[in-house]
């Protein structure tokens, strides 16, 4: 030990570059920018990534969006494929969600089974989807006991530069508002889609969706917990713990979910549910826009 | 008001806790925890070699698997491995045994409702069982709101639970849960018990369904107020047995 | 099951093109920000997105060569690209031979012996499928390649060509393709005019064979031209920006 201090101590000019130091001890050169209340990309503390929604965006699918945040891109495709009814519940759809972490998004993830990540993020989207009840699965029934639509909700990750639920749960709620069914006709059995002709109002419909879930993610850096709105990929490994919080239009939450680090007041959790508020309004008037 | 399940009277009473260590003589640590009719049994391996590739430098890896009541593991259990072992990472002090890997897996034995607060609960039991350092013990309650009284029910069973409008699963520790006791003076509510949970640091939460800001810190409230009762039953079935192996080594 | 007239009267193809015309191809490098080198590329209403890794460390010491890189081609195929959803599993045998004719048709350009020890990871995301898939990941994956400077001796443009009903005709959209047409992929270095690929899996007319090469052959060449714009114009915005 007291031979480097030496050889430190012999040369002055022993100083590292910017980016050295960064990749050298990258919580250390993150600690440095948060004590100065800005992040190493411009950002403020709990200020968000630009953001934008675009609908429609493959041809094949009934109902698909694009969604970035950052370096973030997500594209979500939704399928609808006319299945039979689970036998408990013989007169409703269902929805599966599925969220796709492949090799292209990120050097992070290897090729093979899916990752834990993706998993996780997948079971949260099918989690909020069920129980806040995002739509009524009783609409997409197509004859009782017999046939229903079920969709197949495909959430592909195309760059992956963290907060990757925000991003799901957005692309599939743009996605959900995008569908478009053609209105089938069951005869004895048979279930017809009519294909053909281009799709309107006349032959298809669309989901009534009863409300449109946002999620607000954070991270929790070092151990004074300091909060970061909008995490990227460097912010997200360096730190342990997550809060999101999922709100509806109507301000009512559908998820709080907070996982790693130490305890975190209630005060703390007040505030990003205060935060959430304000950003879900943010996201409602983007997908608007389109 | 009587519950669904007919033992109980409260819709703030829990279910009976059992539990019981080291039932497992080839793990380092086990331990079986019950919420009335759901079990979880969990066993402890660590330190132990690691995975050249998982190897980390400075702290010991923390592995969790969890194994489902039938079939193979699917996504639900993959979620619940990422919550536990999230969640420990703070309290564990891996720092003592750098590059070493410390393996917690999961069975479930018996499923009726909140079944991830039992597995906090039995895992933090085997922790204590297999000696591991920590920084604080956790205790873990799960309640829901009925979808058409609203009211909270705490430690719901599946039935319950099928009525639900949310559910809402939290940890607490031992150690900040101290902490705001003292804190509770600064806060200005009319209620002194609403003061204390409201200081009440969360170690984990994870809340889904349709429920207001009110409803989610009442839940936390209760949820706190009912941790205290875990925390007290890890502590003496922790004291008996060390006890019982005082005893041992004395005969 | 009414039969599908591919070609009208006047010889235009269902789409309305002509016979020897490609569709239009829209293309763009370095889309992604995460990857060494990318590229998005539809041609039509089919749309593939690459990317490159590397050359970087070898994932398994056991696959190192020790004078040259090893390349490494993964697929994805994402299910709603379809008319059809179906799931393929990253073990679907089509797949793997796709990711494997791909892989072998980079293998003579790509200068491996410069990266000795070292990995190419090539990723490729089929986004929406219209006919001519292998082509479309074949071009996209050179232009990412060139994206990320990768060193390579040429580009690699591929091409389709089949007969549709009495017609040779370039770059076969899905309802071509999926009526019986017999169809020739062909993957060429359009500088030296060799060819690094030449795949069909169908019944034709050895007779026929020439037209559809030299047709395909000209469809690589035309390919080319739009590929070289594309890169010479993001090198020429680069260099305004080192300039600066």
């Amino acid at each position: 030990m007291a031979s480097t201090t030496d050889s430190l101590a012999a040369s002055p000019a022993f100083t590292f570059s910017a980016s050295t130091f960064q990749k050298l001890h990258p919580t250390e050169y993150f600690r440095k920018f948060i004590s100065q209340g800005v992040r190493p990309d411009g950002r403020l503390l709990d200020s968000f990534r630009p953001t934008t929604v675009h609908y429609g965006v493959i041809t094949t699918a009934n109902g698909s969006a694009m969604v970035r945040i950052g370096g973030t891109t997500v594209v979500c495709g939704i399928k609808a494929e006319v299945a039979e009814p689970k036998l408990d519940s013989p007169d409703q759809g269902y929805l599966v969600p599925n969220v796709d972490l492949s090799p292209i998004c990120s050097s992070a993830f290897r090729p093979g089974s899916p990752s834990e990540q993706a998993q996780v993020v997948s079971e949260a989207i099918h989690r909020v989807l069920k129980e806040s009840k995002v739509l009524d699965l009783k609409d997409l029934c197509i004859e009782e006991a017999k046939a229903v639509w079920a969709l197949w909700i495909d959430v592909v990750c195309v760059s992956y530069d963290g907060n990757i639920y925000d991003a799901a749960l957005i692309s599939v709620m743009a996605a959900l508002l995008n569908v478009r069914i053609r209105k089938p006709t069951y005869d004895e059995g048979i279930v017809k889609v009519p294909g053909g002709e281009a799709i309107n109002d006349e032959n298809s419909f669309k989901l009534n969706l009863t409300r449109i879930p946002l999620s607000t993610s954070f991270v929790l850096f070092d151990t004074d917990l300091t909060l970061l709105a909008d995490p990227n990929f460097a912010e997200e490994s360096i730190t342990q713990g997550q809060i999101s919080v999922t709100i509806d239009e109507h301000g009512r939450l559908c998820r709080i979910s907070k996982v790693g680090a130490a305890s975190t007041s209630q005060s703390l959790l007040k505030q990003c549910i205060e935060r959430a508020k304000i950003r879900s309004h943010e996201l409602r008037s983007i997908m608007n826009q389109q | 008001m009587s519950r669904l399940d007919r033992t109980r009277t409260s819709a703030h009473q829990l279910r009976p806790f059992f539990s019981s260590q080291n039932l497992l003589n080839r793990s380092d640590g086990s331990a079986q925890f019950d919420f009335g009719g759901s079990s979880v049994l969990c066993s402890v391996v660590g330190p132990a070699e690691v995975k050249l590739r998982d190897e980390k430098l400075d702290k010991a890896t923390i592995e969790v698997v969890a194994r489902p009541l039938v079939g193979l593991p699917g996504v639900k259990d993959k979620a619940l491995e990422q919550n536990i072992r999230e969640s420990l990472e703070p309290l564990i002090l891996s720092g003592l045994h750098p590059r070493t890997m410390l393996q917690i897996v999961i069975q479930t034995m018996k499923d009726d409702g909140c079944i991830l607060s039992t597995a906090f609960n039995a895992v933090i039991l085997a922790l204590l069982d297999a000696g591991i350092p920590l920084k604080s013990i956790l205790g873990s309650v799960t309640c829901m709101i009925d979808a058409q009284s609203s009211e909270i029910l705490l430690d719901p069973t599946t039935e319950e639970l099928s009525r639900a409008r949310s559910t809402h699963v939290f940890v607490f520790d031992n150690k900040s849960s101290v902490q705001s006791e003292q804190g509770k003076m600064n806060v200005d509510t009319d209620d002194q018990e609403a003061g204390t949970s409201s200081l009440a640091a969360v170690l984990f939460s994870d809340s889904t369904g349709m429920f207001t800001e009110q409803e989610y810190f009442e839940c936390a409230h209760f949820c706190f107020k009912a941790s205290q009762a875990v925390h007290g039953f890890i502590r003496t079935a922790v004291q008996k047995k060390l006890e019982k192996e005082y005893q041992q080594t004395q005969a | 099951m009414s039969r599908v007239e591919l070609l009208t009267p006047e010889g235009l193809r269902v789409d309305g093109r002509r016979p020897a015309e490609l569709r239009k191809i829209t293309s763009t490098t370095a889309v992604l920000s995460q990857a060494d080198g990318s590229a998005y590329l539809e041609h039509g209403n089919t749309k593939v997105l690459a990317a490159v890794y590397g050359p970087r460390e070898a994932r398994h010491r056991t696959l190192v060569v020790h004078d040259r890189a090893i390349i490494n081609v993964e697929f994805n195929i994402a299910p709603f690209s379809t008319g059809e959803r179906r799931r393929r599993g990253k073990n679907d045998k089509r797949l793997l031979e796709m990711a494997s004719f791909i892989k072998q048709s980079f293998e003579p350009v790509v200068i491996t012996t410069l990266y000795p020890r070292s990995q190419v990871d090539i990723y490729l995301q089929v986004i929406q499928q219209d006919g001519g898939v292998l082509q479309a990941c074949i071009n996209a994956a050179t232009m990412a390649l060139i994206d990320a400077g990768v060193a390579m001796t040429d580009y690699v443009c591929a091409c389709t060509a089949g007969w549709v009903e009495r017609e040779a005709a370039i770059d076969l959209n899905h309802i071509e393709e999926s009526s019986d047409t017999s169809e020739v992929t062909i993957a060429m270095l359009p500088k030296s005019g060799k060819v690094t690929l030449a795949q069909m899996e169908s019944r034709l007319h050895v007779d026929k064979l020439e037209a559809l090469f030299t047709l395909a052959g000209e469809g690589c060449k035309q390919i080319h031209q739009v590929l070289d714009r594309t890169i010479r114009n993001r090198a020429e915005e680069l260099a305004q920006k080192l300039a600066v």
